[in-house]
């Protein structure tokens, strides 16, 4: 692989850059707006690759930039990259072109805004998941809520307005104490040190008496419960997924709430230790809550893409408790099934979309036994499902047995833990197989649906690729584990460490 | 040739019937689809005789093969190892070969079907899956294979997707399962939290290195691990998917829910025989688990009308068995009846597909009779197959059965008349269905009866190799009476049941009550022909038992009903979810959270609705606020001289 | 005192002379030269664009004896207001041609004079350092501004809307003048400098005079409750001018206040004082979000939440020092960016101007007018505070402050009522985008200066938002200016 200069950022800005580009596109020229905009997407996924030589070996960021933004403040463009987030913003990436290539076909009015708005949207996810600045990750943390919202809102569905607003607030409502938690950080530090500054390492070397620790630690922890969703902050969730247009849930699924599990990872955890590891039962306790509660919830659905959504709650439970447990085994295993998840989820959500494009409906009970009609869609349909419920030898398998067996095995946990969340293994099986039973299985109900065209090329070759991701992980997960695991058994190590000090009091 | 070849042909299979099945149409995938397993089935056995070879003369060591590691994150490391020992042998020995016959049986059976291509696709699947689980050298290897089977057992049950029926049926089954492999997965976790691996030769050695260390951990892991065998293998209370699981074709129930699948559980319990041996509390709750369902699948055996429902409990039953002989220390005669039924219950499925595709799809056997005279092969073929399971000696099921039966009344009688009953009511139940069937006077509608007609030899041929094993195949596990090294069976297999300090040891029987119990279980099973030939055969047919049932109406009803366990489960299991889970969407979901939120967003408008009345348009009130502002502040900043 | 003294004071006010000289010279065209009238526009920008070379060039001391400030700071407010005036007529000359096409008015040549004197009285305010001159400065902006809100003579709203400013301000700018009485009856003096000298800090008379000349700044700036006036008016005032008054005078007030309390407290607010202050900002902020979710006119919605963000720039005021100084300047250049883009689209979007502003008509403009949209879309998001725009940077330099002076309390009630404010910010944009068309009409076509003040303003916003250090050094500079300003 050749090196490319400053690789994270054309990575970061590239897509923004396309964005731009693409406003000077007359609005008709529909067609060259949708090649130039995957284009782009392709572009970046291609550059991300070169990622791919981060060296687990070395346990620091890789690929770092530093550039002074706001001096006067100590603010400054740091971007880096680690085990933790390399595969994330490959997920991006990857799921970026194929959310647009899916939606050639499907997406008519506007389409110049659509395009420009998830190639936004992507400088905001690559942006999160790279910076090292807490403004500067603070910052396109809250530019992602721009785009999306107008995905929704545009793009949607019936109540796309409702949703899309919910989505914002719920998400804004989230983050707004974590912004004023960032800037006292700051203060602090500056008082402390006489130095402005925002730099993650320095905030990592900053800790604070209890008190205004548990406060600070609540204020981050809100934001991501929020994004990831734990329960009960998770209704946003179903309304924003079901309105969103195709490509949107995918993104939504795929990374938005990824970035959840990221920040709890890399701020909540690292910066606040102590109030962290305190709290951690209570996150587990919601976590489990998540799994049962989001496998039932998504049960008693009726409409497919709800369905979807609150496997989304299930499955995000089960990997904040792997990080709620805090072991090498289950948070390596938590990092990969976010991952995994982007993948099956993003694929699920695809193929509901190939439904819903020919059929214009989402409800259960408008199918039935479609799979004679569409055998293609049922069968990798089939695949995702077994992804997502965690059959051994595809993707969410591997991340499901190691959060599974290193919470079992985490010296702080109680077992009923894991044996609560593997409970949701039988449960994303009843409502899954449900699904399928319901949509692709039983006689044909509705003459309609005999008239159902099979999958696209466009929307194969995406749901392809997503399916040789899910057997990649699945049959070689070390390829990927271990360019995860040096960088959290570094996080662990340095959150016990920091932990176990004694708490130097400020002023 | 890796044993890594084994799994990865079928596989190969599968890739080519299920991606280009379709466009090459059914030669291609009867080529692949046979020719594969065909292929597997001969190296299989380049593997496996010299390996037997090897064993019989003395050095039985374990053949391991690692293709490097799988899994490797924290703590957790595993390989992707197969093995090939005494019990992996056997498996593969009857799993490659009968595998075989049913593909080509299929052949025949499924040549009009329009899923011809996926059918063999699946099939391929599971062969590969089932060699996975068979060879794997770690539990966890064993379960991608054990999974493996899961879906296949799915896909195939749900063969007809259209049928409401068989949708439903493949869910039930992989759910049940599910909830086996939930204790499975606890067992796992239990033993890398105990042992940091879940390499069998690790494992088994550190065990028996020092099993006092140990036995205080393995009453949990033990029981959980049967967990996992009872959904596989269909016990109580989670044998309920097994009888629906007959909505999938005839060769697929002979496969994969009589010959191979369902027999993992048995494999799983022998395979970590050292762990229960260690917990007597484990191995009673086996021998219990396994007697009970024994007898009560026979009962309800003995009044199914349909012919493949007849074989279906007949199967739980004789799994029941099986399990019966690991709770009492039978290990190895527990593998020896997974073979034997392995051979003849097979061969009874086949024999059922082959009347039930002479009758046009017709299942119940109320109306058929005196097929024998229009299927001379099917009839013979399947009355060597229900010699067999009645247990009648030189047999195999014979020699299999009075060994467990044995061994058990060796460690308690009372296991042992469960057994026993069951044996007298298997005897019964198989014989009637041979009455019905093949004697007597047909009862089936006219075009039925002008259709009949013997299977093909693609058909046949399966059944007569079977036949065969089914009458002959008893003979390599003589019983210990014949002579001390007459059992090749033990001789082969022993090794698999290490010597264990302070482990769990079957009970020894005197020779002379050896022979008593042989000739009590003979006598049984002759018992039961006998009443079934009174019930059913000659003139008088079905009038005895009609009498019977007017004598204790509800009992029969009962018993016909499959004592109402579906309907119970459905009352207090599914019922239930169904309603909680609705009630978590509607109440707690919509109403509570939402309805909070909502509230809130409501409040906040509503306070700036009310807000908006103080701005009137009228200057006066303008000036009025603006004067109270200033009241307000000198009145706060003390003005009033309160400093 | 010195001969050649005086040449030099000149030279100190020269911006505000060419400016008010200019205002006169386009009065005269109006009356002896209509069809000059194509060029006032042009002469005024011109006017202001000399405004601000020239203040780059006044010496940096005090004139006319102390009374006038030459200081960075009046540099930089100075750059805020031309900013301002420049972008205002950009958008009022092609606004007021459409008015005087739908026969609101006979001619839109008195606009130009009266805007640019009011832009002078504004500038003496922000540069007097002693109460008469801001006084003057006061009445001044508020005369022009009084005719200005009123100069639809045949609407309706628009008389009505200079009625009730004229009234309400001048019983405001009556409690200016009494607090000023006040502060000179204790102090002794007129000149800021010297208050700091009477040593008369907590004295309960100083502070009433303070209370009353704070109303009446408040009143200009808009704060709760001294806020009233605001909706009326803007719903009737010319939009142009609308963006102009909802921008400079607030700052010069600001900035009036910042001198006298840093002169009267010698630079530390009393506890008592930061508290009344702290209370003025919440209920500024909470009554301007509550009360604006509850609006459908566009103007109104956009008086409501002016009120609201000078709330936020209040919490400066309460913080107080160089730092919150700076941050208030700095919310300042961001708010008029955002702000006056926001009225430039109004102007843009509405055609007609005899009726209100309903929010429901912006429906689909997203694809009927994609630029105004977009920049109306893109300021909303600012004036919500979301990153990456200027308005972002506002909040973010006033909260520092804030949590530097232990005031986290104040931050948190100022982040909970941004959230409060995305309701109707959210509102304006989904409108614009995700709701069919109501009219059939298109709107009208824009003009190339409408065109240029938006994409001023949108580059201006994202700007800003994007790389904030440069102004920040600058608006940091300023405040230095003020000598009794502490860190």
């Amino acid at each position: 692989m050749i090196a490319v200069p400053h690789l994270l950022t054309w990575l970061i800005f590239l897509p923004a850059a396309g964005a731009a580009l693409l406003l000077l596109f007359p609005a008709r020229a529909v067609t060259e707006v949708k090649t130039a905009g995957i284009v782009v997407a392709l572009a970046t996924f291609v550059l991300s690759l070169g990622l791919w030589s981060y060296d687990p070996a070395v346990a620091a960021f890789q690929f770092g930039e530093r550039v002074r933004w706001i001096p006067a403040l100590g603010i400054t463009y740091t971007v880096g990259i680690d085990g933790i987030s390399l595969l994330l913003v490959l997920l991006t990436t990857l799921l970026t072109p194929v959310a647009l290539i899916f939606s050639i076909s499907h997406v008519k009015e506007n389409v110049r805004g659509f395009t420009a708005s998830f190639l936004v949207l992507e400088t905001g996810m690559i942006g999160t998941l790279a910076a090292l600045d807490v403004a500067l990750f603070y910052v396109f943390w809250e530019v992602m809520l721009v785009p999306m919202y107008l995905i929704i809102g545009i793009w949607g569905g019936k109540r796309r307005i409702y949703a899309a607003v919910k989505f914002f607030l719920f998400t804004m409502a989230g983050s707004l104490l974590m912004f004023v938690a960032i800037l006292y950080m700051a203060v602090q530090y500056h008082r402390m040190s006489g130095v402005w500054s925002f730099s993650l390492e320095d905030f990592y070397g900053m800790s604070f008496p209890i008190v205004s620790q548990t406060l600070l630690f609540f204020a981050f922890a809100l934001a991501f419960m929020v994004k990831v969703p734990l329960f009960p902050l998770h209704t946003w969730l179903p309304d924003a997924h079901t309105e969103a247009p195709t490509a949107g849930s995918i993104i939504l699924a795929g990374v938005l709430l990824k970035l959840g599990v990221y920040g709890y990872l890399r701020f909540a955890l690292p910066f606040f230790p102590q109030a962290a590891l305190r709290f951690a039962p209570w996150l587990a306790g919601l976590a489990l809550v998540g799994i049962v509660y989001g496998s039932m919830v998504a049960y008693a659905q009726k409409d497919m893409k709800r369905l979807v959504a609150y496997s989304s709650v299930a499955h995000l439970g089960l990997v904040m408790l792997g990080i709620a447990a805090l072991t090498s085994t289950s948070t390596s295993g938590a990092v990969l099934q976010s991952v995994n998840h982007g993948l099956s989820t993003g694929a699920l959500f695809l193929l509901v979309g190939v439904l819903y494009e020919r059929r214009h409906t989402r409800e259960i009970e408008a199918y039935g036994g479609v799979a004679k009609f569409v055998p293609v869609t049922a069968t990798l349909f089939l695949v995702a499902t077994f992804s997502s419920i965690g059959l051994p030898g595809l993707n969410g398998f591997v991340g499901e047995f190691l959060i599974l067996t290193g919470t079992f095995n985490a010296p702080g946990a109680p077992r009923w833990w894991a044996i609560v969340a593997t409970s949701g293994m039988i449960l994303s099986a009843v409502y899954l197989l449900t699904l399928v039973q319901r949509v692709f299985w039983t006689p044909v109900r509705h003459e309609e649906n005999r008239s159902l065209t099979d999958i696209h090329a466009s929307e194969f070759v995406v749901c392809a690729a997503l399916v040789l991701a899910m057997l990649a992980i699945g049959l070689a997960p070390n390829l990927f584990l271990d360019k995860i695991h040096g960088s959290v058994d570094t996080l662990i190590a340095f959150v016990r460490a920091k932990s176990a000090a004694p708490m130097e009091i400020l002023r | 040739m890796p044993l890594l070849l084994l799994p990865l042909l079928p596989l190969a299979g599968f890739l080519l019937c299920g991606l280009l099945g379709k466009r090459l149409g059914k030669t291609f995938v009867t080529v692949c689809g046979v020719g594969s397993v065909a292929l597997t089935t001969v190296l299989a056995y380049v593997r496996l005789v010299p390996y037997v070879a090897g064993v019989f003369s003395g050095h039985a060591a374990p053949i391991l093969e690692r293709y490097g590691s799988w899994i490797r994150a924290g703590n957790v490391s595993i390989d992707f190892a197969l093995r090939l020992d005494p019990l992996s042998a056997l498996m593969l020995s009857f799993v490659t070969f009968v595998g075989f016959l049913i593909h080509v049986y299929s052949v025949g059976y499924m040549h009009a079907d329009t899923g011809y291509g996926r059918y063999f696709a699946y099939l391929n699947l599971f062969m590969a899956a089932m060699l996975t689980l068979i060879l794997a050298a770690n539990f966890l290897v064993l379960f991608v294979g054990w999974e493996g089977v899961g879906l296949c057992s799915y896909l195939l049950i749900a063969f007809d997707y259209l049928k409401e029926s068989s949708a439903r049926a493949g869910r039930k089954a992989f759910v049940a399962n599910r909830v086996g492999d939930f204790g499975f997965l606890i067992g796992l976790f239990l033993i890398l939290g105990v042992f940091g691996t879940l390499e069998f030769d690790r494992l088994f050695s550190a065990v028996a290195a020092s099993p006092g260390r140990y036995a205080p951990a393995m009453t949990a892991i033990a029981l959980c691990l049967f967990v996992g065998a009872c959904g596989k293998s269909a016990q109580i209370p989670l044998y309920v998917w097994l009888p629906d699981a007959m909505a999938g074709p005839t060769p697929v129930s002979a496969l994969i829910h009589a010959a191979t699948m369902v027999t993992a559980g048995v494999y799983v319990v022998a395979r970590s025989n050292v762990f229960f041996r260690l917990s007597p509390s484990a191995m009673a709750v086996v021998a219990i688990v396994g007697g009970a369902t024994a007898l009560f699948a026979a009962i309800i055996g003995t009044a199914q009308n349909d012919i493949k429902k007849v074989l279906a409990y007949s199967t739980v039953s004789q799994l029941g068995y099986m399990f019966l002989a690991c709770g009492v220390g039978a290990f190895v005669a527990g593998m020896f009846h997974v073979m034997t039924h392995a051979f003849f219950k097979a061969l009874l499925f086949l024999g059922s597909g082959s009347v039930i595709h002479a009758m046009g799809g017709e299942q119940d056997m109320r109306r058929m009779g005196g097929l024998r005279r229009a299927l001379p092969v099917t009839f013979w073929t399947f009355l060597a197959g229900t010699l067999a399971l009645a247990g009648i000696p030189i047999w195999a099921g014979f020699f299999s059965k009075d060994e467990i039966l044995g061994a058990a009344f060796a460690k308690s009688p009372g296991l042992w008349l469960v057994g026993f009953v069951a044996a007298g009511l298997t005897s019964f139940y198989m014989f009637r269905l041979v009455y019905r069937t093949f004697f007597g006077e047909f009862r089936g509608t006219d075009d039925q009866k002008h259709h009949l007609h013997e299977s093909p030899a693609s058909m046949t041929v399966p059944l007569v190799v079977l036949a065969v094993l089914s009458t002959f195949g008893g003979l390599v596990g003589l019983p210990a009476i014949v002579g001390p090294r007459a059992n090749l069976f033990h001789r082969f297999l022993d090794p698999i049941v290490p010597p264990l300090s302070g482990g769990f040891e079957p009970g020894e029987l005197s020779r002379g009550l050896e022979i008593g119990l042989i000739a009590a279980s003979v006598a049984i099973a002759l018992a039961g022909w006998l009443i079934a030939r009174v019930c059913y055969a000659g003139d008088r047919s079905g009038s005895l038992p009609e009498r019977f049932v007017r004598a204790v109406p509800g009992l029969h009803r009962v018993v016909e009903n499959k004592f109402f366990v579906d309907e119970i489960y459905d009352f207090l299991i599914y019922r239930p979810f169904r309603a909680l889970a609705r009630f978590f969407w509607k109440a707690i979901d919509t109403l509570v959270i939402d309805g909070l939120i909502n509230a809130g967003a409501f409040v906040v408008e509503l306070s700036g609705d009310l807000l908006r009345f103080f701005t009137t348009g009228n200057v006066r009130n303008y000036a009025l606020t603006f004067l109270l502002g200033i009241v307000g502040l000198l009145a706060w900043l003390g003005w009033m001289g309160a400093r | 005192m010195i001969p050649g003294a005086y040449s030099l004071d000149v030279s100190a006010a020269l911006p505000e002379i060419v400016v008010a000289s200019a205002g006169c010279l386009l009065l005269l065209l109006e009356a002896f030269l209509p069809v000059a009238r194509r060029t006032f526009a042009a002469i005024s920008i011109l006017a202001a664009g000399s405004y601000m070379v020239l203040l780059e060039r006044i010496p940096g001391s005090d004139a006319f004896a102390g009374s006038f400030d030459g200081s960075i700071l009046a540099r930089t407010f100075g750059l805020f207001l031309g900013l301002a005036a420049v972008l205002t007529l950009l958008v009022a000359r092609p606004y007021l041609e459409r008015a005087v096409a739908a026969g609101l008015i006979a001619s839109d040549g008195e606009f130009y004079p009266l805007l640019l004197w009011g832009m002078v009285g504004i500038s003496l305010m922000a540069r007097g350092l002693d109460l008469l001159v801001i006084f003057l400065g006061l009445e001044t902006f508020s005369l022009c501004f009084y005719i200005l809100a009123a100069y639809f003579k045949s609407s309706e709203a628009s008389s009505e809307a200079g009625l009730k400013y004229f009234l309400t301000g001048a019983f405001a700018s009556s409690f200016t003048l009494f607090g000023i009485a006040w502060i000179y009856g204790k102090t002794g003096s007129i000149s800021i400098a010297r208050f700091a000298d009477a040593h008369v800090g907590a004295d309960p008379l100083l502070a009433a005079g303070l209370v009353f000349l704070l109303s009446g700044f408040a009143f200009k700036i808009a704060l709760a409750p001294f806020h009233s006036w605001a909706p009326d008016v803007y719903a009737g005032m010319p939009t142009p001018a609308v963006a102009f008054l909802s921008v400079a005078p607030k700052g010069a007030a600001l900035v009036v206040l910042f001198r006298v309390f840093a002169g009267v407290f010698d630079g530390v607010v009393p506890g008592r004082f930061r508290a009344a202050l702290a209370a003025i900002a919440i209920l500024s902020m909470i009554v301007g979000n509550l009360v604006a979710l509850a609006q459908r006119d566009v103007k109104r919605l956009l008086a409501y939440s002016g009120i609201a963000h000078m709330g936020y720039v209040a919490i400066g005021l309460a913080v107080f020092g160089r730092d919150a100084l700076a941050a208030v300047l700095l919310y300042l250049f961001a708010y008029a960016l955002t702000n006056i883009g926001a009225f430039a689209a109004v102007a843009a979007l509405y055609r007609d101007e005899r009726e209100s502003h309903p929010v429901g008509l912006l429906a689909g403009m997203g694809t009927r007018s994609p630029l105004a949209a977009g920049v109306l879309a893109l300021c909303m998001i600012s004036l919500g505070g979301i990153p990456a725009t200027a308005g972002f940077i506002g909040k973010f330099f006033v909260f520092k402050a804030a949590i530097e002076k232990d005031l986290v309390w104040l931050a948190v009630v100022g982040v909970l009522n941004s959230l409060v404010s995305l309701g109707y910010y959210l509102r304006v944009v989904y409108v614009l985008y995700m709701r069919e068309p109501v009219e059939d009409e298109l709107p009208a076509p824009l003009a190339p200066e409408s065109r240029l003040a938006l994409v001023l303003c949108g580059l201006g916003v994202l700007g800003l938002g994007i790389f904030p250090a440069r102004l920040w050094q600058i608006v940091q500079a300023a405040s230095r200016a003020l000598p009794s300003l502490r860190p």
